[in-house]
């Protein structure tokens, strides 16, 4: 068959005014660019993404929720949050108990994915791999809880919501988990194929306070 | 509306969704009375006043829960953990503060 070009005079036309030379008078979008700053001449948040070696979802069966607390706390070195919506760390690991029977498990080390899986029982819990599921945004600033208090109807008053404290909600129709690392830090977990989306609305509510991209981190 | 949810606290009508009736109960399979099957299906009261009612915290911790709510005038007067999660719900004490 011989060469078949779809491309009509118009849409050529339409490619070449929209080529990247001609579009970067556009913020970039999607995406964190560490050193750029936008809304204030001195911003007052700071936003950056964090990385984990190992991020894993471990959902307890019924009733077993003692021996699979137990087990995390003693792999991650912490003794677990007495109730679901709150978190604990160590240098090594971040264990989120984030509703009845459900946890968060972030580890430093890549290594810890199989390290957990395998010390946890069939019996006890299923574990899921969501290393590659999920992106992490740290929004930090004095009114880091104004940016977010735009989006989720949550006290976000430290008596209410102290550092240590976590909650699942939705921001912009994406599903987050919003982790208060102190005061003036968060950390929000986001489905990785709505990251993008999350960062835009971010960076866009963000802009009246003004801030400034940092270089990535990682959440531990 | 707010749903005071036992395992996140109070949170926006918008984080959940409605699930119906909870005080429906399907037949057991073995029964073959067709009558019975039909009204779990398709048969709703439509109450003026209190209503169980089962709503999903899918924005928030995706448990089930069982909300007593005034179809007349919103107010919430119970929420339960519906489901496997309960008896844990109820052993742990300041979830949902």
């Amino acid at each position: 068959m011989s060469d078949v070009s779809n491309e009509s005079p118009n849409t050529t036309a339409r490619t070449e005014a929209t080529k990247p030379e001609a579009a970067v008078a556009r913020p970039v979008v999607g995406r964190l660019v560490p050193g750029e700053a936008a809304g204030a001449e001195d911003p007052s948040l700071t936003l950056r993404e964090l990385s984990a070696g190992a991020l894993l979802e471990v959902g307890a069966w019924p009733n077993r929720r003692e021996n699979v607390a137990n087990r995390l706390g003693e792999l991650a070195g912490v003794t677990l949050p007495g109730r679901p919506g709150r978190f604990t760390e160590s240098p090594s690991a971040l264990v989120c108990w984030i509703a009845f029977g459900r946890f968060i498990y972030v580890g430093a080390a890549a290594e810890d994915t199989a390290r957990v899986d395998t010390a946890l029982d069939t019996e006890d819990a299923a574990v899921v791999d969501l290393s590659g599921a999920r992106r992490i945004v740290r929004i930090e600033g004095e009114t880091a809880r104004e940016v977010l208090n735009k989006a989720v109807a949550i006290d976000f008053d430290p008596a209410a919501f102290p550092a240590g404290a976590l909650a699942q909600s939705v921001i912009h129709q994406i599903p987050a988990v919003i982790l208060r690392r102190s005061e003036t830090v968060f950390d929000v977990l986001a489905p990785s194929s709505l990251a993008d989306a999350l960062i835009d609305w971010m960076t866009d509510a963000a802009l009246e306070f003004g801030y400034r991209v940092e270089e990535p981190g990682t959440i531990l | 509306m707010r749903i005071h949810c036992p395992c996140c606290g109070p949170r926006g009508v918008a984080e959940f969704s409605y699930g119906g009736d909870g005080t429906v109960r399907r037949p057991d399979l073995s029964v073959t009375d067709t009558d019975a099957h039909v009204a779990y299906v398709f048969e709703r009261e439509n109450p003026r006043g209190p209503h169980v009612e089962l709503w999903h915290h899918i924005g928030g911790c995706r448990h089930w829960l069982r909300v007593t709510r005034d179809t007349l005038t919103h107010e919430i007067t119970s929420v339960e953990m519906a489901g496997r999660f309960a008896g844990e719900a109820a052993r742990i004490s300041g979830a949902g503060a």
